[in-house]
């Protein structure tokens, strides 16, 4: 899958960032299945991608980063690791065969760079620690305000125009963006429409979303069902 | 029924090992001790009926992996585990629902095994004959059957499941760090094994030549922790505190914790430096 899946994050990226709606979603190959360890460690928060590098032939690692890794890991699931560029490399390889969009080409010189800001050497790991409770606070469910009642069928339009392209049919995760069926924020409206409105990531901003295509959007999901 | 035990992440400690592994770095945070409410997955699991052949209950969860080619997590405990009557199907913690970080509305409750075993949202719990197959049971959370040198490639089949975590000790009080007045100064921790309830915690002043017996509070039991205090009397200086427990199996903590490559179960001495102004 690698120069397919390289050459499917740049043309969806172009996409992406050109607001291009209506263009028909491009099925992403099925990537080789291989098993590889890793664990999500809050939402994936980071600066805009340079609009003008996007596309590049030759992407930075700090692009591939943020369009290959940042649509599940938080930054901080990457910069609190200390390791060599062999174990980065390898933890690389595992995540390509669970479907990371990462070409073969970017492998070595995104381990290198990861082992040169994320490496044995790189000293006390920043990350501020959170206080449990406010780690439990961000996962409960909030009132709807606004966004209550929604129609499910203005949201079920709502996600085929703006969502499907990257979250795939029926919302289960797709490349790059992940699986939305039983996610926490479905049940935090207020924050689920800064998402939408704001974008995350290589998530395109909707700044013109109303309140009924996000109360639609979250009856839609609410109702799909996770795969068997 | 209601019981009390230590909530901890097979991979509590991870961020010690050397040389380091990848995974989530957690230090000491990783562990938490509950009361936890639910029914027993014995009574549950002898009202459906186990039929002959069953060695083996497959727990999944209502969590769905972010994309369909990533694998889903899946685990399964032997049956005798599952017919423990410490292993619950629990609802509430600390008197209260569970919440949902904390895997409404049902998770399962397995004292004395890693957090992995613990499954929560839990959406389905199947008898079976053969253990879970996939990536969590069959990759992650292994380890090696014997001590490896640190950094070592271990083949798959030197590697088994992690289940019952090693007896552990770690100082509350002091902070690292902290600066305290001289006279007498207050130390405190906790102690827990997966295997046993705690016999003895001893502290150590002088990097481990000598050893003091802690005081225990608290109700004794396996998968439970209780509270070691000790009181010194402090000159000025630079002090530094060493902690290890050993159960009632007579297993001690170690000064170094056994590497594996996933960065498992460590358990090795937990030391905090402090300083006494005079």
């Amino acid at each position: 899958m690698s120069a397919a899946g390289i050459a499917f994050r740049r043309a969806l990226a172009l996409l992406l960032l050109a607001g291009c709606q209506s263009a028909p979603a491009p099925r992403p190959p099925e990537p080789a299945h291989s098993p590889e360890p890793v664990a999500s460690s809050g939402p994936a928060t980071s600066p805009e991608p340079g609009p003008a590098a996007i596309g590049a032939a030759d992407a930075s690692p700090e692009q591939v980063i943020v369009e290959a890794c940042q649509s599940c890991h938080g930054r901080d699931m990457l910069s609190q690791q200390r390791l060599t560029a062999a174990q980065w490399k390898r933890t690389v390889e595992k995540m390509r065969g669970w479907g990371a969009p990462v070409d073969e080409a970017e492998v070595e010189p995104l381990a290198r760079h990861l082992a040169s800001v994320a490496g044995p050497d790189a000293g006390p790991d920043a990350t501020p620690s959170v206080p449990a409770a406010e780690a439990e606070a961000a996962l409960a469910p909030q009132p709807d305000g606004p966004f209550a009642d929604g129609d499910v069928r203005l949201g079920r339009e709502t996600y085929d125009a703006r969502c499907l392209v990257c979250h795939g049919d029926g919302a289960h995760g797709a490349k790059p963006g992940p699986n939305l069926i039983d996610r926490p924020i479905l049940f935090r409206a207020a924050e689920f429409a800064e998402r939408v409105r704001k974008g995350t990531g290589l998530m395109r901003a909707s700044p013109d979303a109303t309140d009924d295509e996000i109360a639609g959007l979250l009856a839609y999901l609410r109702g799909e069902t996770r795969r068997q | 029924m209601t019981l009390t035990a230590v909530l901890q992440c097979a991979g509590n400690g991870r961020a010690l090992q050397r040389p380091r592994v990848p995974g989530v770095q957690w230090v000491h945070g990783a562990m938490g001790q509950a009361t936890w409410t639910g029914v027993r997955l014995a009574d549950l699991l002898r009202r459906a009926g186990i039929p002959p052949g069953a060695a083996h209950v497959e727990l999944a969860g209502w969590d769905e992996p972010p994309m369909p080619t990533v694998p889903r997590f899946l685990r399964s405990i032997p049956l005798e585990r599952a017919l423990d009557p410490t292993t619950l199907v629990a609802w509430a913690m600390n008197g209260a629902p569970l919440t949902l970080a904390h895997g409404a509305p049902f998770r399962l409750v397995v004292p004395g095994w890693a957090g992995d075993h613990w499954m929560k949202w839990l959406r389905s719990v199947r008898v079976v004959e053969q253990e879970a197959r996939g990536f969590y049971m069959e990759t992650a959370y292994r380890m090696p059957v014997q001590p490896v040198a640190p950094g070592a490639t271990v083949p798959a089949a030197d590697m088994r499941p992690l289940t019952v975590f090693p007896v552990k000790s770690v100082v509350a009080r002091p902070g690292e760090g902290a600066r305290l007045r001289a006279g007498a100064i207050a130390l405190a921790g906790v102690a827990f094994s997966g295997a046993a309830p705690i016999a003895r915690v001893e502290v150590t002043l002088d990097g481990g030549q000598t050893w003091a017996r802690a005081a225990l509070d608290g109700p004794a039991g396996a998968g439970r922790w209780q509270v070691w205090r000790h009181r010194i009397a402090a000159k000025p200086g630079i002090w530094r505190v060493a902690v290890r427990a050993t159960d009632a199996a007579g297993s001690t903590q170690p000064r170094d914790a056994v590497w594996n490559p996933s960065g498992y179960f460590w358990n090795g001495w937990h030391a905090v430096s402090f300083e006494v102004a005079s």
